[in-house]
């Protein structure tokens, strides 16, 4: 047995780990009322073993602090191998962190060398090309290719910096570019970061990489301190929440509905308006500190989309619970097939959610968050309705109406 | 001497169909306990059956290997029912949740004992039918872990206990042999009649911690959703003027609309009140408070709330509005369902020990709770009490720090159970907290342990639970 202070990484969770209920609603709850299915993507999708689960990750670190011998290797296969929704943490009724406990493990497995190279990897990448998948740095701008935007000199001022996320300027360049085209028609003026952009450092922090996130961090926020903007606008939902306390971003959705409401920008349908099911990114959930459904991106784009004429969710409201799609976390790089099979259950979730409920045929899938787009799209059949960013969605389905401007 | 026996290992479960086998050690840290204070066990292997045939052959070969076999649903439970205090196998039987059939005529719901409350809730919903009794860790408890260890609390005063929700079974025993109870043990019948053909053998299964057999189906009776739901609390001086009350509407039988009842003492009320309205002076606060949840026909609601209150006003009580409003229609509109779960507002686990009562002992329940805070100042002491059709059942919740304070917290508890039975106040969910106290009951728990001689030759099925002699497994048979 050793003491809780021979294992300072835990020292902040010890309410957690020695006063969990042991409910088991971070395992698995089912739960009309809060139109919660299941709680846990990584045990519906990869495996049912409850160590991968928020109760798990309280277990191991109990039984760590307790100083039990446990394999290291299977102890960062778990660890890492969480999507990092979050939903564990919201379900728990008393207010304990598996998930936080779970980042305090991955950087302490980190400290010991002991963190799987796939996740090693995407350290590397982001310190060496500035994006996750370790895609060529030099590559970043490659959709904004032409657009004015890009020239920008960081001495003029300008209403909006546009920051695409790595997820859009790599894996989803529509949804850049669709973002560019709506913002530039709003007739604001937008500039780009161009070489001075690069990760914010969102998804080292949520592997538990967190000195090098904070690198990043610094280093977007020292590249946008020589800028003189009105809005800092992002695409990426995980980008949002690493930059909210050091540069107060502002996401597309955030921007269009208010842009849609001060009649900055106009839109009419191109043909009749369609059937979506919101696809809710869990990072947007994350972000929202409330209780309440009505206080995220996820819910703003219900709104922004209803308020189009669109039907949503077959007028449902979206889940502050949804299952994470598959995208996040260490899932991707730590179990592929699993991170598709999440994928695929999403999408066949919202089919079947729509067929049910009768209200036609699913025109396509929107989400607010380009990770999330990018591994949808990746994964869907051909049969399957097509997925949108929000803004390649409105540019599909909708053009501006110019003269209203 | 007996000598100890290899273990023998769990390699070759390896070999069985439709199941997922976990033997990482990391993997098994999550298997070691449930909600309860009991010390936790470490098992060897979890297996995660998919079909009934896979879990027949996990008993035979437990049963063959003599290996400890201690069958889990949620694992929400706070009697230590699940813990593996003797190792072996922890049968995840969560993976077995399928509703096998709705049928509206006969008034049955068939399921497999995996199934959640809340999943069950929701597929009945659309046929505007539900069950008579859920637990209040509807969203992950289980059916097989709520009939195994007799659940209670909403639902209660119109239907007593899960138990008597159970229209018939079906059970895997130690060694492999599949046995339906009630009308369905006729081949080809199924389940409508729960009493019938001979003794009741469905009985034997329910709140047996998963002892004697282990659940692979469960058939539960329908009851149409409710038209209404309304809440209502009321305020008394004493612990006598409240049993006065709840005696009264029990014997007056206005309990067929009432969908939980619970009364709770001052402490709660005082903290409730003061959270709520911190202007509100709480001197003249009442010293209990009852809670009723209604649900049926809306007249019906009604007119039994017009009787319920007179009857309150002949107890010396009266409505008590702000605690419906600061707590409990609050707890009800959000469908949190923890209701009497102090360690909800507390944000803590806490040590629970659950006892049955007649009515009539409530204010010698509460004696007991007054005698265990003068001797226990250190944990906080939370009493929850539920209404039944008849009787009630008390709850005793000990807030505890279980890094500190775990073992002391249980020797708290213990004595408490004994002050309780001294009292002719029964242990309700026993597992393993209150084996002890259960062997103390010679006649019912000589008969129970020559049923499991029967049942359970070789002792696999959870060993240490209700008492049950624990033959070590692992050890070859004793000679006599
Ligand atoms: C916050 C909180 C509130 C609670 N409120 C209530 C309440 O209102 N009412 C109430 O009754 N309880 C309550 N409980 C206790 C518990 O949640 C319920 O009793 C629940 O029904 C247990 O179901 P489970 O699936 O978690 O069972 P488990 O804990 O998994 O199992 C319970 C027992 O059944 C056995 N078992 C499980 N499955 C099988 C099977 N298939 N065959 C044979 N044996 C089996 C286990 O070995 C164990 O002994 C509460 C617990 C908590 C933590």
């Amino acid at each position: 047995m050793t003491t809780p202070q021979e294992h300072p990484f835990l020292a902040n969770f010890l309410k957690d780990l020695y006063h969990c209920s042991d409910c088991g609603y971070c395992v698995e709850a089912i739960w009309e009322e809060r139109n919660i299915d299941h709680v846990c993507s990584t045990l519906q999708s990869h495996s049912p073993g409850l160590a991968y689960s928020g109760q798990g990750y309280i277990s191991t670190a109990r039984a760590w602090i307790e100083g039990e011998d446990l394999p290291l290797e299977s102890v960062a296969e778990h660890a890492f191998t969480c999507a990092s929704c979050g939903n564990c943490e919201r379900i728990c009724p008393i207010g304990m962190r598996p998930m936080a406990i779970n980042r305090a493990l991955r950087s302490e497995l980190i400290a010991r060398d002991m963190a799987p190279n796939s996740i090693v990897q995407i350290q590397e990448n982001v310190i060496n090309q500035q994006n996750p998948a370790g895609k060529p740095a030099v590559d970043r701008y490659n959709w904004a290719a032409g657009q004015e935007a890009l020239n920008s000199s960081a001495a003029d001022p300008t209403d909006i910096i546009y920051l695409p996320g790595c997820a859009s300027a790599y894996s989803r360049p529509q949804e850049a570019q669709a973002t560019l085209r709506l913002l530039i028609a709003s007739g604001q003026s937008v500039q780009l970061l161009a070489d001075n952009d690069h990760c914010c450092g969102a998804p080292l922090k949520e592997l538990g990489f967190i000195t090098d996130a904070g690198t990043s961090a610094n280093q977007l926020s020292a590249s946008l301190a020589q800028r003189h903007y009105d809005i800092l606008l992002t695409s990426g939902c995980e980008c949002a929440n690493s930059l909210a306390d050091s540069a107060n971003p502002t996401s597309f959705v955030t921007w269009l509905s208010a842009a849609l409401n001060d009649k900055q920008l106009s839109l009419s349908s191109k043909n009749t308006l369609p059937h979506v099911a919101c696809i809710e990114s869990c990072q947007a959930t994350i972000s929202s500190q409330a209780q309440s459904a009505g206080d995220n991106d996820n819910h703003a784009l219900h709104q922004v989309l209803s308020g189009l004429g669109v039907t949503v969710n077959g007028g449902e409201p979206t889940s502050r619970y949804a299952l994470c799609c598959g995208a996040s976390g260490g899932m991707p790089s730590m179990q592929p097939a699993s991170s598709e099979e999440m994928a695929k259950a999403r999408i066949n979730d919202a089919v079947a959610k729509a067929n049910s409920a009768d209200h036609g045929t699913l025109d396509a899938l929107v989400s607010i968050d380009p990770r999330c787009v990018a591994h949808l799209a990746s994964a869907r059949a051909d049969s399957d309705p097509p997925v949108y960013g929000l803004a390649e969605f409105i540019d599909n389905f909708f053009t501006v109406v110019t003269e209203d401007v | 001497m007996n000598k100890p026996k290899e273990k023998p290992g769990t390699a070759s479960l390896n070999s069985l169909d439709d199941i997922t086998l976990f033997t990482d050690p990391v993997d098994l840290t999550s298997y070691r306990r449930d909600a309860s204070s009991a010390s936790p066990g470490k098992p060897d292997a979890v297996v995660r059956p998919q079909t009934t045939d896979a879990v027949v052959n996990i008993l035979k070969h437990a049963n063959k290997d003599r290996v400890p076999v201690y069958a889990r649903g949620g694992a929400s439970m706070y009697a230590g029912g699940v813990n593996p205090q003797a190792g072996g196998i922890v049968l995840d039987m969560a993976g077995l949740d399928r509703i096998l059939d709705i049928d509206l005529e006969r008034g049955i719901v068939l399921c497999q004992p995996g199934v959640r409350f809340g999943a069950l809730l929701k597929a009945l919903r659309p046929h505007g039918q539900t069950v008579g009794l859920v637990p209040s860790t509807a969203p992950s408890a289980t059916v097989g872990g709520a009939v195994s260890s007799h659940a209670l609390g909403t639902g209660s005063p119109q239907f007593q206990s899960m138990g008597d929700q159970v229209a018939g079974l079906e059970v895997v025993l130690a060694n492999g042999d599949r046995v339906q109870t009630g009308s369905a043990a006729a081949p080809g019948t199924g389940h409508f009649q729960r009493y019938c053909i001979g003794p009741d053998l469905t009985g034997l299964f329910i709140g047996a911690d998963g002892t004697l057999g282990v659940i692979v189906a469960v058939a539960l009776w329908l009851h149409p959703l409710p038209a209404a739901r309304q809440t209502t609390c009321y305020g008394f001086p004493d612990a006598k003027s409240i049993e006065k009350c709840l005696l009264d509407i029990q014997a007056r039988e206005l309990v067929n609309n009432i969908w939980y009842g619970g009364a709770y003492e001052a402490p709660a009320v005082k903290t409730r009140i003061s959270q709520a309205f911190p202007d509100k002076p709480l001197d003249d606060l009442p010293s209990f408070a009852l809670a009723i949840d209604f649900r049926g026909e809306a007249h019906h609601i009604e007119e039994d709330e017009t009787q319920i209150a007179a009857i309150v006003k002949n107890c010396n009580g009266e409505h008590f509005p702000d605690f419906n409003e600061a707590y409990f229609n609050k707890l009800r509109t959000d469908e949190i369902y923890w209701y009497s779960y102090a360690g909800f507002f507390a944000l803590s686990r806490c040590a629970i020990l659950m006892s049955s009562l007649p009515t009539n002992k409530l204010s010698t329940f509460m004696t007991v709770i007054a005698k265990q805070r003068e001797d226990y100042p250190e944990y906080p002491l939370g009493a929850a009490i539920v209404m039944c059709r008849r009787g009630l059942h008390g709850g005793v919740l000990s807030f505890y720090d279980e890094a500190t304070q775990w073992q002391s917290a249980n020797a708290a508890m213990k004595q408490c159970t004994d002050t309780l039975v001294k009292a002719g106040i029964v242990p309700y969910k026993s597992g393993k907290v209150s084996a002890e106290q259960v062997t103390g009951f010679s006649a019912y728990a000589s008969l129970l342990q020559r049923l499991k001689s029967e049942l359970d030759p070789n002792g696999i099925l959870s060993p240490g639970d209700l008492g049950l002699v624990q033959k070590s497994p692992y050890l070859a048979e004793t000679t006599p």
